[in-house]
């Protein structure tokens, strides 16, 4: 009796406590109700108005992809109006101009803008209206020269089949059947770069598929005028895949890799007949097809055909072994018109004479001892240079082919830097690049107490939201309460003290992409924080001359005098983007975004931020069959 | 699904020049061979050009190698990530700094006089193709081919480029380096390109072949 006294008067307690609350629950539910509609009404119709201003931006690039998004986002409500927006989008592509082509680049393939922006826009149509998707297509085609005359290497024969091989790489995965009708509409225009990866994955998935658009592939390449890169597209798919060669301009055979199809099992053991029939056609449409080398295009051709022959002739013997010596034959022809040796074009390395260790004896050299025999040499190098500046550079040199864990030894290299700036940068590069690596491998500890040593505070900001990311999201793997709390306080602790490094800073792309990184970050541990956080970042871009609000890259932090060097950093794996710093605030937060985003100042940056804040909303809060009756309210309203 | 583009690793294969001149005739029965060559380095664009204190500093090397000794440095990884170790013999070394705000100052030519024993070399440089019977090659076309390597010449040219922009208020350290064979140069007449943009990234390009050496 005594236990059970103090229980009812806990019972009676709670009771009266929850008995106002759960009266009153009914009209909080409504009030949710009503503001979820009303912003709602507010996100459709912010979509809407930037739909609106957008063709008339200066920026045409943002333009298209506002219109594409919007097109997207409210095609179920007014199908008519999206498939306008699209039209009008895909008339815009025309007026972007391309950036100039990178000259390091050109020979290889030539990304375009235009193609990127019909991409994206195919998408949508086809997702939605199959037959606008195929008129657009059709329009392309008729508006564009059925093969480009300034490709690269690698680049895609057309336009048209640049966008099918493109939308059937996006849908192979999850339509093989979509992603074959796709692959085959390109053949039209002939074997192009990207049916390797096409092919290659629908294996994957179907390897009746791939086999049936292998084999009208492998028809097409026989019925017109072959060409050799077409051969390599089909040799990488059957012999190796994920990789292509070629030849540049001046007969230097280049290749292309590409890590995502390598270390597939080769098709051609699995395939034997499909193998000798792709081995057959190349003898019968270039191995027996005489041409002229007196051109350049002659010579470009034989080249070609030579970096060809090395890759597939081996492949004779194995699967149609009665064309081999003709087929050698023919190769060796080509070469002495050519005036190429074996030795120029051993892509393998094996015909060049190779220095081997005669002496047996010789215990052969671990990985780790030429790795120390290379950093020893590249020091000893860059000791012996008597000039300053080329002294500095390969200093630079020896401490970024350091490993980024052995940073001691890298700080070390960089510090014989005589330039004082460059001395600063380079050792702060090196820091910067060892504490992202420890962030990846989990060794918080150590990323932390390299942190004070970075000088560059951009550097040591992305290191600390590394950090910062890392504590939040192992918030939910293990651990208790205390421990939980303890990492997310340290966690709020890095990304404030970034904040007074943001201060101190000059405005620039990068500090405005770490602003929104340490928002994405922020969002997950405090709303009140991340809002701000979010208000300083307006701010900052609203310094600048232009900002791509969608661009998720991480802030380029590479050490200029070696570009490349960016490429050894770990990044951290959030998006620098506007719409990852609001992601995981936008719903409770909507009207204070979009007071916040109306801050923007320049007009398509503005507009840009509406659409991703409505869009993000709206994908949020998907409510399938409300969205029709929010627009009816909007537009009555 | 990675797009192809975004994952592709381009890898250029230094693998020496495409055809291989020949014993035949050289170079001197054509063309004359240059007493100099010319490198002339232009700076299109620069955040902080026309602003007073910007300044531009080069330091350089000009030399020459045969084919063999390139063939050996590129296997000795010396060309590779950005690689800046010299390659073959000097010629010519120096170091020039001018202030940019002068629209002339933004270019900068070197004439380096090509000694009579480098002129010789270049005139034996062979232009005809080889003559080779199908197949592997001989032990004698073995020679043959390490005999043309010998001949066949380059420039090499190493800088680096120290830009004082006093917009951007920051020394940009660019590195440059070329090689460009006789044969696709026979003028030895080079021109550089370079721009800076206003995040400070850069591109430096050089001219291309003027291609008139072969038969």
């Amino acid at each position: 009796m005594r236990r059970q006294y103090p229980a009812l008067v806990s019972f009676l307690l709670l009771t009266l406590m929850f008995s106002p609350a759960l009266s009153q629950q009914p009209n909080l539910t409504s009030e949710q109700e009503l503001k979820g509609r009303r912003e709602r009404r507010q996100a459709i119709s912010m979509v809407e108005q930037t739909a609106a201003e957008a063709p008339i931006w200066n920026d045409k690039r943002a333009a298209v992809q506002v219109l594409t998004d919007a097109a997207d986002l409210l095609w179920n409500e007014t199908p008519e109006q999206g498939a306008r927006w699209l039209r009008k989008a895909w008339d815009l592509i025309d007026q972007i101009t391309e950036p100039a082509r990178d000259e390091r680049l050109k020979e290889f393939f030539n990304p375009s803008q235009r193609a990127e922006l019909r991409i994206a826009l195919l998408s949508v149509a086809r997702k939605h209206d199959p037959q606008l998707a195929e008129k657009l297509l059709k329009q392309l085609a008729e508006s564009q020269p059925s093969e480009r005359k300034d490709r690269g290497a690698f680049d895609e024969r057309s336009a048209r089949s640049e966008q099918l091989l493109r939308l059937a790489q996006q849908t192979v995965e999850t339509n093989p059947d979509q992603a074959f009708s796709l692959a085959q509409g390109s053949l039209k225009d002939g074997v192009s770069q990207g049916l390797q990866n096409v092919l290659s994955t629908l294996r994957q998935k179907n390897v009746e598929l791939a086999n049936r658009l292998f084999d009208l592939a492998l028809a097409r390449f026989g019925s017109g005028t072959a060409d050799p890169s077409e051969a390599q597209i089909l040799a990488g798919y059957l012999f190796e895949s994920g990789i292509t060669f070629s030849a540049n301009s001046s007969g230097t055979p280049i290749l292309v890799l590409n890590p995502d199809q390598r270390g597939l099992a080769p098709v051609a053991p699995a395939e034997p007949q499909r193998a000798r029939n792709f081995l057959v056609a190349v003898y019968q449409s270039l191995l027996t097809q005489p041409f002229s080398v007196a051109t350049d295009e002659g010579k470009l051709r034989g080249q070609k055909l030579l970096v060809l022959g090395s890759r597939v002739l081996g492949r004779y013997n194995t699967y149609a072994p009665e064309l081999a010596q003709p087929a050698q034959g023919f190769l060796a022809q080509l070469r002495l018109q050519l005036g190429v040796t074996d030795e120029t074009l051993a892509l393998d390395g094996t015909s060049r004479s190779v220095t081997k260790d005669k002496d047996t004896r010789t215990k052969p050299l671990t990985k780790e001892d030429l790795y120390e025999k290379r950093i020893t040499e590249l020091e000893n190098a860059a000791d012996k240079e008597s000039n300053a500046s080329f002294k500095n550079l390969a200093y630079i040199r020896a401490a970024l082919t350091v490993k980024p864990e052995d940073y001691s030894r890298a700080k070390r290299v960089a510090e014989k830097i005589s330039n004082d700036d460059l001395r600063v940068d380079a050792v702060s590069f090196v820091l910067y690049r060892a504490a992202l690596f420890f962030v990846v491998k989990e060794d918080i500890e150590k990323a932390v107490e390299i942190v004070p040593q970075i000088r560059d505070a951009l550097r040591r900001a992305v290191v600390k939201i590394a950090i910062a990311q890392r504590l939040v999201t192992s918030d939910s793997e293990k651990g208790d309460l205390e421990e939980l709390n303890l990492k997310r306080q340290r966690a709020f602790d890095l990304l404030a003290e970034i904040e007074g490094d943001l201060r101190k800073e000059e405005p620039s792309v990068n500090a405005a992409k770490i602003a929104l990184g340490r928002t994405a970050v922020l969002a997950k541990i405090d709303d009140t924080q991340a809002l701000l956080s979010l208000g300083q970042a307006v701010q900052m871009i609203n310094k600048l001359d232009a900002f791509d609000l969608r661009d998720r890259a991480a802030p380029d932090l590479a050490l200029r005098p070696s570009p490349t060097s960016g490429a050894t950093v770990e990044r951290p794996k959030i998006g620098f983007d506007f719409s990852s710093a609001i992601e995981a605030v936008i719903r409770p937060d909507f009207e204070q975004i979009t007071t916040l985003v109306e801050g923007l100042k320049l007009k398509e940056v503005n507009g840009v931020g509406r659409l991703e804040a409505a869009k993000l909303y709206l994908r949020k809060t998907k409510d399938p069959g409300s969205s029709s009756k929010e627009l009816r309210l909007s537009k009555s309203q | 699904m990675m797009k192809l583009l975004s994952f592709t690793l381009a890898v250029i294969l230094f693998l020496g020049t495409s055809s291989v001149a020949g014993e035949g005739a050289s170079f001197q029965t054509s063309q004359e061979i240059p007493k100099t060559a010319t490198v002339e380095i232009i700076l299109l664009a620069a955040p902080g050009i026309d602003e007073q204190g910007s300044s531009w500093e080069i330091a350089y090397e000009f030399c020459i190698a045969n084919q063999a000794a390139l063939y050996e440095a590129w296997k000795q990884g010396k060309f590779a990530d950005g690689g800046q170790e010299r390659v073959g013999e000097l010629i010519k070394e120096s170091n020039i700094k001018k202030m940019l705000l002068s629209p002339e100052n933004r270019k900068i030519s070197f004439q380096i006089p090509l000694s009579p024993e480098i002129q010789e070399r270049l005139r034996n440089e062979p232009r005809d193709q080889l003559k080779m019977t199908p197949g592997k090659p001989t032990s004698e076309e073995r020679s043959l081919i390490r005999e043309r390597e010998m001949k066949l010449q380059s420039f090499l040219f190493r800088s680096v480029l120290n830009v004082y922009d006093a917009k951007l208020k920051q020394t940009l350290m660019i590195p440059a380096r070329f090689h460009w064979s006789f044969g696709n140069y026979p003028e030895a007449r080079f021109q550089i390109n370079v721009e800076i943009k206003s995040d400070g990234k850069y591109s430096v390009n050089t001219s291309l072949p003027t291609k008139t050496r072969l038969n």
